[in-house]
């Protein structure tokens, strides 16, 4: 390696972490932020959508972007954890209706993803169109008439109306597929020339190479449905049922300094698996994203 | 008979939770009532076409897909060939661009308020070089903002997908290319582009899906009737269903799954196209 | 061995679907142990689910269930139901709520806000499917929506062709403020009333002259001025805000804008027209009401806007804000006709879809005639609500500010001349609305000086438009 390019490597890793330093930032802020008393925060931040008279200093008026707090303290946590019971229940009940979908819609998702991407049965193209079509649905198109559903089945105001939709949502099946078309055909042919039936193919051989692709599948659902908002809006009538996303879009407006400290703690789950995953994750979105 | 067992439990939930729901919105998109109503033909949507609000959300959606996906795309594919070499704190620079993807939405509203706000960060960067505030979320700067939180949120992902792309090239496509004296720019659209095309079809559709997403950022941050630069679809169905319009609802909804089947169909056939060509 | 084991792994899966769901269940449990504490509390049933389905309405030995839903919790329907089913044994009541308690100070506003919404968000839902309670208390939910979509029985024809319903046990133009082109959906069980509270004593020391009963803003603007200029007791005419939340611009950019809204915006053509200089000129004619001293942003003047929401809230507004003082009618829009401004609360609709209407209609009548709810519409319940009080005697005053309040003696008189008021009650007050929300909420840049007039006036005409061509 000449100077030259090792010069043009510095410099891109320099600016590469000036870039990196600027995505990393909101999360970064957050974190601070949720170590900052209530009054550090409102004292900076309490003109967010305010309008202060140009008569009274208004001019000048900005919020403060405060880098650091004057004052670690943790007492946005403890107002958060001790202070307020509903957070914890509402985590739990995150946990509660995130966890079935993640592994149901990864088992269900893999069965049919092998029926997509390793069997052959009139209609299958179709069929997955079908499937590749309600991922891209934003989900208001289909409300009312999954209201009745719901509502047909006696599931309203149960967590089911929220796991069974879940479970069956077409994404697994989407990326899984993906994921296995790229199984080279040579290793399911070996073994059905072993004697193998499809289930076994698909348990001992498609499973644990698709590992990889399962993670990332199970990453992916996790973001997605600990984040859902409207699905619970509508099918969970109770407020003791909720999860916290909901709860967190309420807190964030009314009480800021609170609303970080809940904030990091509803992202830390999904950051922790992340950095768990890292390696699976990638490999998994990876490969389903290149053709075999 | 195993491909039943195989697909059967999902074709069932699916077909009752997406399917059959999807079929009675379009029926109902005929009608004048929610349930048991009068057909009405395509009443409905010749109300929506003269909406004016429907009209606006149609080009805002389209014109933040147009501009939002191939910026998106640009931006990972330049940080992909960059980052497909050696290089210094590598593994770590690729984690920090994939972390905001997992940050769930409500996290840091509060974050991007701070910049984005009347009173916030960015307009006291313009005070101090003497410049007049501007409002960014009630103006024309409104989707240029949430363009920018959406590539904040997708650049990782499609980085790594275009990386893998990248990775699955052979080394002596470039190799042989030198040797006759390509030039870097050359190489580039003749053996990158290329044989990163069918990487980039599956970019393109997870780009849009979660072009779809972004929807939950704005509507925490700007509300139900944003400035109507950023007022997209989804805030048209979302007020419809608070309005209790499932006629406009499931109209527009059917009008943009029409779309959604054109465009991606498009696509596939596109992809199936450049299949044959190569091959 | 190879299907076996694929009926093994179907077998799993929805066992380990139900155990997903039963586990949810139980997840809740503390919530559902809530819901009993409720119960003991003597709230009878916080379940929203909102579906009465037909089994339930038709169910036991042909008893009738009426579902009855409101926001939260209200004595008044529970005692009303509870003496209803006493009355009429073939029918059973059923309250729903959106809340399983009524708001306390500590939660705060914007969380109210989340809340409405998911309210509306699955009674909505509900209605459409065309499920949803049979008898809604409308607090909250988009009432002209529900009526748009027929998804409210027409009472019009309910009250014509009811013998034993007479009109005039009621306030008729109260009665009649819901109704509108193509029938009328809602009746409210209770109303208030919109004007001031001025300081009758300093009014008279400044000298000058003026007939609440048939004010315009232009009357109340040259009012007000005149008053400034006495130099008085006060320094301004009228306070911002309403009764003791004082200050801040929307209470009158919300009264004076929904006042001229036919000026502004055009409902047949959909079209608004905040852009033009008129309304650029309005916005300033504001402002210079607070310039000129004529509006204040804090302390006192000579009036306090109030709403009057009970006949013990009248007294205690007026013995709040001085030793004479006296209640004064909100000042309207050049066309419309003088008299007091009122608002209807505890608006009640039927579902169209509701398979008890009749038993439903019925309930509601008993409602109207036996609930005591703020100023009754009953004419008779109001006027026992006013004797009650007169041979009460004395009001303590709510505390505020965990300043300790003291009693005061009822004043007759004062007492007599409400009832005058609700006899005259004749403008029904419409300041909701997606519009006059979008003014309400843009304004404020303008009156800080952070915003020209144009560019607010621009910004909300660009969101009206939005709004008005849906």
């Amino acid at each position: 390696m000449n100077n030259y390019q090792r010069l043009s490597g510095l410099a891109l890793s320099v600016t590469f972490s000036v870039f990196a330093a600027v995505m990393l930032f909101p999360i970064g802020l957050t974190l601070v932020s949720s170590m900052m008393s209530e009054a550090e925060i409102s004292q900076n931040y309490d003109l967010i959508g305010k309008m202060v008279d140009t008569a009274n200093g208004g001019k000048d008026a900005f919020l403060n972007l405060k880098l650091l707090p004057d004052w670690l303290t943790f007492e946005q946590y403890a107002q958060v954890l001790i202070l307020s019971p509903k957070f914890l229940s509402m985590f739990w009940n995150s946990a509660g209706l995130v966890l079935p979908i993640v592994i149901g819609q990864t088992l269900v998702g893999s069965l049919a993803a092998y029926a997509f991407a390793k069997l052959r049965f009139p209609g299958r193209d179709k069929l997955f169109f079908v499937y590749l079509m309600t991922m891209l649905m934003p989900f208001q198109v289909t409300l009312v008439p999954n209201y009745l559903v719901i509502d047909m089945l006696g599931l309203m105001n149960r967590s089911s109306a929220i796991v069974l939709p879940g479970i069956f949502g077409a994404f697994g099946v989407f990326m899984m597929r993906q994921f296995m078309a790229h199984i080279p055909y040579a290793l399911t042919e070996a073994a059905k020339i072993d004697g193998a039936g499809q289930f076994t193919i698909f348990m001992r051989v498609i499973l644990p190479l698709a590992k990889p692709g399962l993670a990332a599948l199970a990453v992916l659902l996790f973001v997605d449905y600990w984040n859902m908002i409207e699905q619970p809006l509508i099918f969970l009538q109770d407020a003791v049922k909720q999860p916290l996303s909901l709860y967190l879009a309420q807190i964030n407006q009314s009480a800021r300094g609170v609303g970080f400290a809940a904030s990091t703690l509803y992202m830390t789950p999904m950051v922790l698996l992340f950095l768990y995953a890292e390696s699976y994750f990638v490999e998994g979105i990876q490969h389903s994203g290149i053709k075999g | 008979m195993a491909v039943w067992l195989f697909l059967g439990p999902s074709l069932i939930g699916f077909s009752l939770f997406y399917l059959i729901p999807f079929v009675l919105g379009f029926y109902e998109s005929f009608t004048d009532g929610a349930l048991g109503g009068r057909f009405v033909g395509i009443n409905n949507y010749t109300d929506l076409l003269h909406s004016a609000s429907f009209r606006k959300a149609a080009g805002n959606t389209m014109l933040f897909t147009a501009i939002g996906v191939p910026l998106l795309i640009g931006l990972s594919l330049t940080l992909a060939v960059l980052l497909n070499r050696p290089l210094f704190l590598r593994s770590w620079l690729r984690t920090s661009f994939m972390l905001p993807l997992v940050v769930p939405v409500a996290s840091v509203v509060t974050v991007w308020q701070i910049f984005f706000d009347w009173n916030g960060t960015l307009n006291a960067w313009l005070n101090e070089l003497g410049l007049a505030r501007v409002d960014w979320m009630q103006s024309n700067w409104s989707m240029t903002i949430v363009v920018v939180m959406y590539i904040w949120k997708n650049i990782g992902y499609d980085m790594i997908l275009l990386l893998a792309g990248l990775q699955s090239i052979p080394k002596d496509y470039y190799e042989t290319a030198s040797l006759e004296g390509a030039g870097r720019f050359h190489q580039f659209r003749h053996i990158t582009l290329v044989y990163l095309t069918p990487t980039m079809f599956f970019v393109l559709l997870i780009s849009i899906i979660n072009s779809f997403k972004v929807f939950r950022e704005t509507y925490l941050l700007a509300g139900d009737y944003p400035y109507d630069r950023l007022y997209m679809l989804q805030h048209y169905m979302n007020n419809m269903f608070f309005e209790l319009d499932v006629q406009k609802l499931t109209a527009a909804a059917t009008l943009m799954v029409v779309c959604i089947v054109v465009m991606t169909s498009g696509l596939l056939r596109a992809e199936r196209k450049f299949r044959e060509y190569t091959e | 061995m190879n299907k076996m084991g694929l009926i093994l792994l179907s077998v799993a899966l929805i066992v380990l679907t139900l155990a997903a769901c039963s586990n949810n269940r139980s997840t809740s449990g503390s919530g559902d142990t809530a819901e009993e504490t409720g119960l003991v509390n003597g709230q009878p049933g916080t379940t929203t689910g909102a579906n009465p389905g037909e089994e339930e309405a038709t169910s036991s030995s042909g008893k009738k269930t009426i579902i009855f839903s409101s926001f939260w919790p209200n004595e008044q329907y529970e005692q009303a139901a509870k003496a209803y089913e006493a009355a009429h044994p073939d029918i059973s009541i059923k309250l729903q709520y959106g809340l399983s308690e009524e708001y306390s100070d500590d939660g705060g506003g914007k969380q109210t806000d989340s809340d409405i919404e998911k309210f509306t968000a699955s009674t909505n839902a509900a209605m459409l499917a065309g499920k949803g309670p049979d008898l809604l208390d409308l607090r909250y939910l988009a009432a002209d929506d529900y009526e748009r979509h027929h998804l409210l029985e027409d009472l019009q024809s309910r009250m014509a062709g009811d013998k034993t319903f007479n009109k005039m046990n009621y306030f008729a133009n109260v009665l009649d403020g819901g109704n509108s082109e193509t029938g009328q959906f809602s009746l409210p069980l209770s109303f208030s009333l919109s004007g001031m509270v001025g300081d009758k004593a300093a009014i008279a020391a400044t000298g000058v002259k003026f007939d609440d009963r048939a004010w315009t803003w232009d009357d109340f603007m040259t009012t007000g001025r005149e008053l400034v200029a006495a130099k008085g007791k006060y320094d301004a005419a009228v306070v911002s805000g309403e009764g003791y939340q004082v200050g801040g611009t929307d209470y009158f950019v919300r009264s004076i804008v929904a006042d001229n809204y036919g000026r502004f915006v055009d409902e047949t053509s959909r079209k608004a027209s905040f852009d033009s200089p008129a309304f650029a000129g309005l916005l300033k004619q504001i402002k210079s009401m607070y310039n000129d001293g004529v509006a204040g942003s804090n302390g006192r003047g000579y009036f306090i806007n109030v709403s009057i929401l009970s006949p013990e809230d009248y007294l205690t507004s007026l013995h709040a804000f001085g030793d004479e003082t006296a209640f004064y009618v909100k000042p309207h829009a050049d066309e419309e006709a003088a008299g007091t401004s009122f608002e209807t609360r505890a608006d009640i609709g039927i579902n169209a879809n509701s398979k008890v209407k009749d038993a439903a209609w019925d309930f509601l009548k008993y409602l109207m005639d036996h609930t005591s709810i703020g100023l009754p519409i009953n004419k008779e319940r109001f006027h026992d609500a006013i004797q009650l009080l007169k041979e009460q005697g004395t009001i303590t005053p709510p505390s505020i500010d965990s300043q300790h309040s003291k009693p005061f003696n009822v004043d007759g008189a004062q007492l007599d001349q409400l009832e005058g008021f609700a006899d005259a009650a004749a403008r029904k007050r419409n300041e909701s609305g997606k519009v006059l929300d979008i003014v309400a909420a843009n304004t404020d840049a303008f009156f800080t000086g952070q915003k020209s007039a144009e560019d607010v006036a621009r910004l909300i005409q660009n969101k009206a438009m939005t709004v008005l061509n849906e």
